[in-house]
């Protein structure tokens, strides 16, 4: 489908912001004594889940029915989405309002800061569903959709806590092995995610679609059939072969390839930073391939499908 | 009750009649919602019906299949649960899938969510919209019975197109589909499409002028 930026800037910076609360709320439960630290990740995660959810503005076309947009809870994990998204904020800004306001002793801070983190997750989670859920969208139809935005939110909030510590001055036990995991995990995920995409895109295909089994198989074009779709946001034009290749491969330069050789290498704030920048830059590119790559089972009618050779002939 | 729509391939002529008398019917009267900014620069521009032709195998071996295609007012339309504000809803009177276009966000949520792409976005008006089956005809009471039926139904000139409740067994559409085979598209996506479609007969034979003259020879020896 077509990737739009209120969707990329909703979906990162939750995650991102998630991600943030998350490893403050950790290194706060863990007793590291690393209060301004934990309270400078607190502040980012507030500004950035507020730009995010600003952008979410953006995404809907018609502000005057956005009165209704809890009216579904039932059913809609978009109203449930809104929903979770906006009782998180509050409380990271409850959070943040605590550390300013509230002596420190009284562990108010503390019960808010855990209570942030697992509303954050949850928000995560509802986000996650809204795409795993849609049966139609072939590629996203997979619990490794929820997996893979789980994992996204971890790395990004890991990789700018990172900078952050090196801004700080501060290096807290654990963070730089947390990160080397969450790379870990996260190749792993993307891997198998990007594997159900291809998958997706193979089994999406005329005989199901029209009744037609015999191949070659063309949509002539009768001038309202064929790409750029304007009216339908569901479909655009397939990446090509290049396009996948420059995607995936920017993304894997981003988020593994440039921050494990800096890892490796450099040391001090500039090699922080630039693990980070490269981190986020690569996980912005993964989930704008995670939009554009993914395939909709109405692709049937806007593509013409070639003749296939038997996959398992030897 | 479920009205639907069956369309027999058979019948079909890919006149797109249908396509262009729905287009007419739901840009004008008092209803109107379908756009039309520029009818003569815009011809992607949006259409609740489409009417796809399809070819398929290779010459000589090759055939032509017109497929109409709007919203398939499905018995578990997957666009109606997605929906955060309740703007998409499926009638329980008569089965027909709707939007409220005062409560759409244009999201567009629900055209992920449907599997077939008959619904557009209306960049305009900021709302998500699609076939209504002319429910504003169907329930006009004002209008002569025969009447009450969907414009591409009506102006179908080979009646490849019937409307009906297909919760009633004794409906022609009904039976149609039973006595026929009817069948429903990506059927493996579970929203249970009320349209059905009446399946191509087999291609006659293919005889080349060769054996023709074989057997008239062999016929006169
Ligand atoms: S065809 Fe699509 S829009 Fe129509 S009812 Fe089914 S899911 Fe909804
Ligand atoms: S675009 Fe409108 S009808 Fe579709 S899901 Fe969003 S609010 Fe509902
Ligand atoms: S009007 Fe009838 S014959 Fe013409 S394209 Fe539509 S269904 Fe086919």
């Amino acid at each position: 489908m077509k990737p739009t930026w209120p969707l990329l800037a909703l979906t990162l910076l939750q995650g991102l912001s998630v991600g943030l609360a998350g490893i403050a709320a950790v290194l706060l439960v863990m007793g590291h004594q690393q209060g301004p630290m934990v309270f400078a990740d607190q502040s980012v995660a507030l500004v950035t889940g507020g730009i995010g959810g600003l952008s979410s503005i953006f995404h809907m076309h018609r502000l005057a029915g956005a009165k209704y947009v809890l009216r579904q809870l039932k059913t809609s994990w978009l109203s449930r989405e809104a929903l979770s998204t906006g009782v998180y904020m509050l409380m990271v800004a409850l959070t943040v309002l605590a550390h300013l306001l509230a002596p420190p002793a009284t562990g108010l801070w503390q019960v808010l800061s855990v209570l942030a983190a697992i509303l954050g997750i949850a928000a995560v989670y509802i986000t996650s569903m809204l795409y795993a859920t849609i049966r139609a969208m072939r590629s996203w139809h997979s619990p490794l959709t929820v997996l893979v935005f789980f994992g996204a939110s971890a790395l990004s909030g890991e990789l700018w806590a990172w900078a952050i510590a090196g801004i700080m001055h501060r290096s807290p036990r654990g963070l730089e092995g947390a990160l080397w995991v969450l790379l870990t995990i996260m190749a792993v995920l993307k891997a198998l995610q990007v594997r159900n995409f291809r998958e997706a895109e193979h089994t999406v295909m005329s005989s199901t679609g029209t009744g037609l089994a015999q191949k070659p198989y063309r949509v002539m074009d009768t001038g309202t059939t064929k790409p750029p779709y304007r009216h339908q946001t569901q479909i655009w034009p397939m990446l090509t072969s290049t396009q996948k290749f420059g995607g995936y491969g920017a993304m894997a330069a981003g988020i593994w390839i440039i921050p494990v050789i800096t890892l490796l290498t450099g040391s001090g704030l500039m090699a922080d930073l630039f693990t980070a920048v490269a981190g986020s830059l690569g996980l912005i590119v993964e989930r704008w391939m995670f939009f554009g790559d993914a395939t909709h089972s109405s692709r049937v009618w806007f593509a013409d499908e070639p003749k296939r050779s038997s996959q398992v002939v030897r | 009750m479920q009205l639907t729509i069956i369309t027999d391939l058979n019948k079909c002529v890919g006149c797109k009649s249908c396509q262009v008398s729905c287009k007419e019917h739901n840009t004008s009267g008092e209803f109107g919602p379908v756009p039309d900014h520029e009818p003569y620069r815009e011809v992607d521009g949006m259409w609740w019906n489409r009417v796809l032709s399809v070819e398929a195998g290779e010459y000589p071996e090759a055939s032509v299949m017109y497929l109409p295609k709007a919203c398939m007012h499905c018995y578990d339309a997957p666009c109606v649960p997605v929906c955060p504000t309740g703007a998409s809803y499926k009638r329980a009177d008569n089965g027909v899938v709707l939007i409220d276009y005062d409560a759409c966000i244009g999201c567009q949520l629900c055209m992920w969510a449907c599997p077939y792409g008959v619904r557009e976005f209306d960049e305009h008006e900021g709302v998500v919209k699609k076939c209504t089956l002319c429910i504003d005809r169907i329930e006009d009471e004002t209008l002569p019975e025969h009447e009450r039926q969907p414009a591409c139904v009506q102006s179908c000139p080979t009646h490849a197109r019937t409307f009906g409740d297909l919760d009633d067994p004794a409906s022609e559409v009904s039976k149609l589909v039973a006595q026929r085979q009817g069948f429903t598209l990506l059927p493996e996506l579970g929203a249970r499409p009320s349209v059905h479609y009446l399946p191509k007969r087999p291609m006659p034979h293919s005889i080349s002028n060769n054996e023709i003259e074989r057997v008239l020879e062999a016929s006169e020896s």
